[in-house]
């Protein structure tokens, strides 16, 4: 046979040869020489790297002699205690600590008036021993710091400190601390403590699952209350782990041992970063490995979580090497409990979830809060913890997929039932109770690929996931504060503007198109962006024409038409488009009454906004006739309106705003209904439960249609007086509201104002310099903030020559500086018009000219 | 955590010396150490008083230096931070030699450090620590490949790689075929190449949580 090649020679080696062939070259390389000399370079060559195992092996050739001092120097090093005698971290070091000589002699050993007796465990910063006081002749525990620790000031310093802080806990589920011995000198602190006889959780999880959950829970929810007792106390515990909880087998009990302790270990330099991190991280919270000096008492709430849910699943939520699993803590999401055994109580996986919450503020705000909802568990009542479920995966999808590609045409009839869920969503005043109808997104998704739906289909659903995502992210920040799009995180908006775009770039009609759309306008309108709102709008609105055209009108759909063109033509109507709100609310109103009668059900929206809608607009093309048929057409819906998803609030605010409207109309068309109707509806806006802004503004808007007809029906002054100054007081309220607008500041010093001149034509001086003053800080106020129009100015104008007229009538002396004043901002002003204002403005502004004018001429003339 | 144990590995000895008061690791450090550092010495024609002297202060600083650059497993393999704490080590003893008459050791002059305290000296006594602990290594690697493979085949290996028998003699004492000598010998090399990297790459090893 030939020499083999040398690949194949190395392949012997490896064991790869194919087995026909191993027996032939073995064969050949036992009667080779020159084989078995490639072999050895092989070998060597392979190994030459990393490992010099020649070299190594033979360690040192050295001559007796050399041997002899070598073995003595060794053993003089060896002896040398402390071989390192100036380190910075330690001082003229105790050579002998308790810890160190109970190692050498053995137990039992006293430590003072304790009697040492058994050793029953071992932590990162002592050992624990049972022990008799041999004064009191009780049993004890005695906790002694590790010798290694001992050598070294501050952590003999902070062992005390951090004793005698727990020693101040007193609670039935803290361990007491008896007493607390300093380490002075030589001496090695030491803290005794009660004994309890049983093991800790850690031995009961040793025993298998948990058996008995309730039981668990009732000692867990004690631990949440005694960590409340510390955090009370500014005390942390840091290493809240099964083996520091306690279980007192006399009272069937839990107590917390080890606080505070455990900050001793990661904070001393002396001990390596492998040992630090060695503890426990399955335990520690992600703040603890990112920030460890600066933990909070949340960090225990998350450390129990874990411990809640070791005991559920009888698994830690993270396993393997350190760094796995701190790496897990930070960035991984454990598997839900009930995917592990689904037995496991649904709250109970809630609110396990919920402690373990990797960001602090989506944790229990407090142990206390944890400790409570454990009890609410205990109890049978509904917990209050809500599981977070699919919202926060999808955003973690979204950041791995931040666009999505093409979607195609499909019906999903799942996908339809969300429709539904978000209308009610729109609809439901609070935030929770959607969520607890809120499906699981990641149950569907699964649902979803067993049906074997394409990836197109899934990339649409993940689309729909990620809108509602938005839309919850909005919700949740506009139920706190003021809807202004600052206030919305910025991912938040990065998204909608993404998930928006792939909208508008759709060729195809899909249902879940017209959901997404949909749902994407009414995100942007809660925004008060119009202009996004009313696309996204037509692109719902033009689809679901299309789909019906395609397939026969399915309720879902049609009421997207609805919604979408109720939309339309609100945005349309306030932009002014009256013709194309016409035309968008007539469909929607149709389509409406076409629903109700065909499904014989409560119609998508109330009948009567459409009508409302549509009479506003009817109004402001002018065409009073029409808009007048709207409102008592509206009028008479609204008394056969009953859906059971529109709220008390919800329909009285819309009687609301029809009557405004109507009444309105009426003050136009002179009609004397106007006043009994105004009457009416001060009345309704006053009694409304609902005074939120909104509902002031109505107020205010009612009382001025009130004041229009009274003062067109000619009332008494009395009864004018009374409706105007309501009206000012209700707007001067407005303002105060941190999300009023410039327009409420506008009407409120209008009203100051009207209010101003009226008491000065009943000659009531002294009312009228006083509410002219108010008009003027009003408008004083829009000028100074720069947020006042022209026509602000010449209010502005106006006031102040009203309260220079009512100086001068109450005898003062003419203010000619100020009235010349006037005059000069009158003039600025003047040149500050746009054309559309001059035209509107310049006969008010020579008018207030003429005024300052016949002021200077009396005042010169009385003089 | 078995890295207390008596079976730890010449990683954990190392951690543990810095641990103030572990005599035992100390001990074994010393026993394991010190003949390197004095034989190191000794070539750089140190009298034995002075190389006995220079050995425990070699030692002391490595010891200091490793206490104040702890080791972290996620930066990098061990034996890089132990090349990065011997230069340390060997920059503080070099540091010690030119400041007169402080800090250099009790019975140390100046002038003995200076003399042996040159470029290649620091570089082979660097080269000598590094290759302790890769000896160490390798025996620990020896000890936990050994309990893996048949009695044969770690004999085929150690006669041939570490008595550095021929092949045919090893052959011919063990009663196999030659060929079957090479297959044991290289399959056992590999195995401790494996082995000597997972020990070394990150520490860890020794740290699984389970």
């Amino acid at each position: 046979m030939k020499c083999p090649s040398n690949s194949k020679l190395a392949a012997f080696l490896d064991g790869t040869l194919e087995d026909s062939s191993i027996a032939e070259i073995a064969a050949h390389i036992n009667g080779c020489q020159k084989c078995q000399t490639q072999l050895d370079d092989i070998i060597t060559c392979d190994s030459s790297n990393e490992l010099k195992i020649q070299s190594l092996h033979p360690t040192l050739a050295l001559d007796s002699h050399d041997q002899t001092v070598i073995a003595e120097l060794v053993q003089r090093l060896q002896s040398a205690v402390n071989p390192i005698p100036n380190s910075s971290d330690v001082n003229s070091t105790p050579r002998r600590f308790a810890a160190a000589a109970i190692r050498e002699c053995g137990l039992p050993i006293s430590l003072d008036h304790y009697r040492l007796l058994e050793k029953i465990g071992e932590g990162a910063t002592g050992e624990l021993y049972r022990a008799t006081d041999e004064r009191l002749g009780r049993e004890v525990a005695v906790k002694v710091l590790k010798p290694e620790l001992a050598a070294i000031t501050t952590a003999r310093a902070r062992f005390e400190r951090e004793a005698r802080a727990c020693a101040s806990l007193r609670h039935d589920h803290i361990i007491a601390v008896h007493h607390v011995e300093a380490g002075i000198e030589n001496q090695c602190p030491y803290l005794v403590m009660e004994f309890v006889r049983g093991g800790s959780l850690l031995e009961h999880f040793d025993k298998g699952p948990a058996t008995n959950v309730r039981a668990n829970v009732e000692w867990l929810r004690q631990a949440a209350e005694a960590l409340q007792a510390a955090h009370d106390s500014g005390i942390v515990h840091r290493d809240i782990k099964p083996s520091n909880l306690l279980i007192d087998e006399t009272s069937d009990r839990l107590l917390v041992v080890d606080f505070g302790l455990a900050r001793l270990t990661d904070s001393e330099q002396s001990l390596t970063a492998a040992n630090a991190i060695a503890g426990t991280p399955a335990y520690m919270s992600p703040e603890q490995i990112t920030h460890p000096h600066d933990v909070t008492g949340l960090s225990d709430v998350y450390s129990l979580g874990v411990v809640l849910y070791e005991t559920l699943t009888g698994e830690r939520p993270f396993r393997g090497t350190v760094r796995m699993v701190l790496n897990q803590v930070q960035h991984e999401e454990p598997v839900h409990p009930r995917r592990l055994n689904d037995r496991i109580p649904r709250d109970l996986e809630t609110i396990c979830l919920k402690a373990m919450s990797k960001e602090q503020r989506l944790r229990y705000k407090s142990a206390a809060a944890f400790a409570d909802d454990l009890q609410r568990w205990l109890d049978g009542r509904p917990v209050l913890a809500r599981p977070v479920g699919p919202i926060g995966k999808i955003w973690r999808w979204t950041c791995r997929n931040p666009r999505m590609v093409g979607v195609s045409t499909i019906v999903v009839s799942v996908l339809m039932a969300g429709a539904v869920d978000w209308g009610r969503y729109q609809e439901s005043s609070t935030l929770g109770q959607f969520r607890r109808e809120w499906k699981d997104d990641v149950l569907l998704r699964d649902e979803l690929i067993g049906q074997n739906v394409t990836r197109a289909n899934l990339a649409e659903v993940r689309w729909l996931q990620s809108i509602r995502l938005v839309a919850l992210t909005v919700a949740e920040h506009r139920s706190e504060t003021d809807c202004t799009t600052a206030l919305i995180p910025v991912e938040a908006r990065a998204l909608l503007k993404t998930l928006t775009e792939d909208l508008l770039r759709q060729q195809v009609t899909s249902s879940a198109i017209i959901v997404g759309a949909q749902s994407l306008g009414d995100i942007w309108s809660q925004l008060n962006d119009d202009d996004f709102a009313y696309r996204s709008y037509q692109i719902a609105a033009e689809g679901t024409v299309e789909l019906l055209e395609q397939v026969s009108p399915d309720p879902d759909t049609t009421r997207i038409l609805i919604r979408s063109h109720c939309r339309l033509g609100e945005i349309d109507l306030a932009a002014g488009r009256l013709e194309s709100a016409d035309d968008a609310l007539q469909i929607a109103l149709s389509a409406n009454e076409d629903f109700e009668r065909r499904s014989r059900t409560e119609p998508p929206l109330a009948t009567s906004m459409i009508l409302r809608l549509l009479g506003e607009t009817a109004e402001q093309s002018d065409d009073l006739a029409l808009a007048r048929r709207h409102y008592t057409k509206a009028i008479a819906q609204l008394d056969s309106t009953s859906n059971p998803e529109n709220s008390a609030s919800k329909i009285d605010t819309e009687t609301a705003l029809t009557f405004l409207g109507y009444a309105s109309l009426l003050n136009r068309l002179n009609d004397p209904q106007a006043h009994p109707v105004c009457v009416s509806l001060c009345d309704l806006c006053c009694r409304q439960s609902d005074q939120s802004l909104a509902g002031y503004r109505r107020l205010a808007a009612a009382y001025g249609e009130l004041a229009k007809c009274c003062e067109r029906l000619e009332k008494s002054e009395n009864e004018i007086m009374t409706v105007l100054s309501q009206q000012a007081e209700v707007l001067e309220q407005i303002t105060q509201a941190s999300e009023a607008d410039i327009s409420d500041r506008r009407n409120s010093g209008k009203a100051w104002l009207r209010l101003a001149s009226r008491h000065a034509r009943l000659q009531d001086w002294s009312q009228s310099g006083a509410t002219a003053q108010k008009s003027i800080n009003v408008f004083n106020g829009m000028v100074e903030s720069s947020g006042a129009s022209p026509a602000d100015q010449l209010n502005l104008a106006e006031a102040e020559l009203l309260a220079v007229t009512i100086q001068m009538q109450d005898g003062s002396v003419t203010d000619i500086g100020r009235v010349e004043n006037v005059g000069r901002s009158l003039n600025e002003v003047s040149r500050l018009f746009t054309v559309d204002e001059a035209a509107e403005l310049k006969p008010r502004i020579s008018l207030l000219m003429q005024q300052c004018q016949r002021l200077i001429e009396s005042a010169s003339a009385s003089e | 955590m078995p890295a207390n144990s008596d079976t730890s590995t010449s990683i954990t000895l190392l951690l543990r010396v810095q641990e103030i008061e572990d005599s035992e690791a100390w001990a074994r450090f010393v026993e394991r150490y010190a003949p390197q550092v004095f034989v190191w010495c000794r070539r750089h024609k140190l009298q034995e008083s002075d190389a006995a002297d220079v050995t425990q202060e070699v030692l002391t600083k490595l010891v200091r230096s490793m206490r104040s650059f702890a080791y972290d497993s996620s930066r990098g393999s061990f034996r890089g931070w132990l090349k990065t704490v011997t230069q340390n080590a060997i920059r503080d003893l070099i540091a010690d030699s030119r400041k007169q008459g402080r800090g250099a050791g009790d019975s140390l002059t100046a002038k003995v450090l200076e003399q042996i305290c040159d470029d290649t000296a620091s570089a082979e006594l660097e080269e000598r620590i590094t290759a302790q602990y890769e000896r160490e290594l390798l025996q620990e690697a020896e000890v936990r490949v050994q309990v893996r493979v048949k009695p044969t085949t770690w004999s085929a290996y150690h006669m041939t790689a570490v008595q550095q028998k021929t092949p045919a003699d090893a052959a011919r004492a063990l009663n196999l075929p030659v060929s079957e000598v090479y297959v044991a010998k290289s399959r056992v090399i590999k195995m401790l190449r494996e082995e000597v990297a997972k020990l070394d790459s990150s520490g860890t090893s020794p740290y699984v949580i389970e």
